[in-house]
């Protein structure tokens, strides 16, 4: 079989773009490893964003584990700032900007479609925050747990930017306290790794 | 032809084999041992309980991604299992055991009369309306935890004990931060979580 000088371009193009193709995907997977996607949507389309002071668009970023700052802002619009830890699963953050003008209300009104769409992604948000709640606190499913003596529930630490930690309630008399407790370890977690408010309770030893 | 495709069949399996043979190279890790606390000797085992190699002093050995542990052997050392697992990358597994329960037991004979001085020094007034109890010696004798049983003229009094921690610094034992119901990692930071799940196991006697 004879190659032509056509049919050697033809092959030497092809091997070249597809050399192309794999270094770029080689390049965008090495530069995304051990990074986490965060697909940001933002309502209106064409606010400010930043994610610890740098502008970004909307779409995925592919970002360290960490704490983030995102703000958002746009005139006649309230500004949005939240704090976002990633800790390597998927996450989507919908900002939804409130407005404060009636150029705003009129922009919303004229703009349904756009906000129903990140609107939707918002309700995403909220089932990947619960999930990563629940995987964090699987005792927050048996609680709250309240007998005629005592009462375990949970609040959540807001000492914890991530919103993912919680705050063990006990509500029980003196004498019922290690039974509410040992009610922990029934559930089959060990008191040692929460952090427990006793409610009406004053430590008598000084600190 | 037949040839040309031999040579590149033969081509093909060494290039395989030779990815094979880096593949697995490198699927092995510097696990690095570093003995504490008087231990004289290790016996490392992998999952399914086969011993893998026994080191006398601080060394290494290469060891594929799982799960292992190391049983340790010294004077009054506990040799309870301590598990670690090799994944991607080298690891140092410090071997810090505990002392075994009698030697602490024994141990905190000789200790009591200062912890619970140290703790009458702490609460002079507040240590009269409690009872220091049930205590126990952690780690290599340094820490101490026990339960505060409140003192009640009546029986039928409910009454819920407080679980104390004490540290002997520089032949001095310091109370740790203040006695609790429960004492937590969040709160307790500077002792090892398992010495506070050890406390926390002790159990008081309801109504005392």
């Amino acid at each position: 079989m004879q190659i032509t000088s056509t049919g050697k371009i033809v092959a030497v193009v092809l091997a070249l773009l597809m050399l192309i193709v794999v270094a770029y995907f080689g390049i965008t997977a090495t530069s995304r490893a051990a990074k986490t996607p965060l697909n940001l949507s933002i309502f209106p389309a064409d606010a400010t964003v930043t994610i610890d002071g740098d502008a970004v668009q909307d779409g995925t970023h592919y970002l360290e584990p960490g704490t983030y700052l995102i703000e958002a802002k746009k005139e006649g619009f309230n500004n949005y700032s939240k704090t976002l830890t990633l800790e390597g699963s998927e996450r989507t953050v919908a900002i939804i900007l409130t407005p404060n003008s009636e150029e705003a209300l009129e922009y919303g009104r004229e703009n349904e479609e756009e906000y129903r769409k990140v609107q939707a992604q918002g309700e995403i948000a909220a089932m990947e925050m619960g999930r990563i709640f629940n995987e964090k606190n699987p005792i927050a499913k048996h609680l709250p747990y309240k007998t005629f003596f005592y009462s375990v529930g949970y609040r959540m630490d807001q000492s914890d930017p991530s919103g993912n930690s919680i705050i063990i309630e006990i509500d029980a008399p003196e004498g019922y306290r290690q039974a509410a407790i040992y009610r922990i370890r029934q559930l089959g977690y060990d008191p040692t790794d929460f952090t427990i408010n006793f409610r009406n309770y004053e430590n008598p030893f000084p600190l | 032809m037949k040839k040309r495709l031999f040579i590149t069949s033969f081509a093909l399996l060494v290039i395989l084999f030779a990815g094979l043979g880096v593949n697995y190279l490198l699927s092995f890790h510097k696990v690095t041992f570093a003995l504490k606390n008087d231990t004289n000797e290790i016996t490392v085992f992998d999952s399914s309980d086969k011993e893998i190699k026994r080191l006398s002093s601080d060394g290494n050995i290469l060891l594929q991604s799982g799960n292992y542990y190391v049983v340790p052997k010294g004077e009054n050392l506990a040799s309870d299992k301590i598990p670690f697992s090799v994944e991607k990358s080298d690891l140092t597994v410090v071997v810090a055991p505990a002392r075994t329960k009698e030697y602490l037991t024994n141990k905190l004979k000789e200790e009591i009369g200062a912890i619970k001085t140290a703790v009458a020094e702490k609460y002079p007034t507040l240590i009269n309306n409690y009872t220091l109890a049930q205590g126990a010696l952690y780690e290599q004798g340094e820490w101490f935890g026990g339960l505060l049983k409140p003192k009640v003229a009546d029986i039928r009094q409910q009454k819920d004990p407080y679980r104390i921690v004490l540290h002997k610094k520089d032949g001095k034992w310091e109370v740790i931060r203040r006695p609790e119901y429960v004492l937590t990692s969040s709160r307790y930071e500077e002792v090892p979580v398992e010495v506070l799940r050890e406390i926390n196991l002790i159990v008081g006697e309801p109504g005392n």
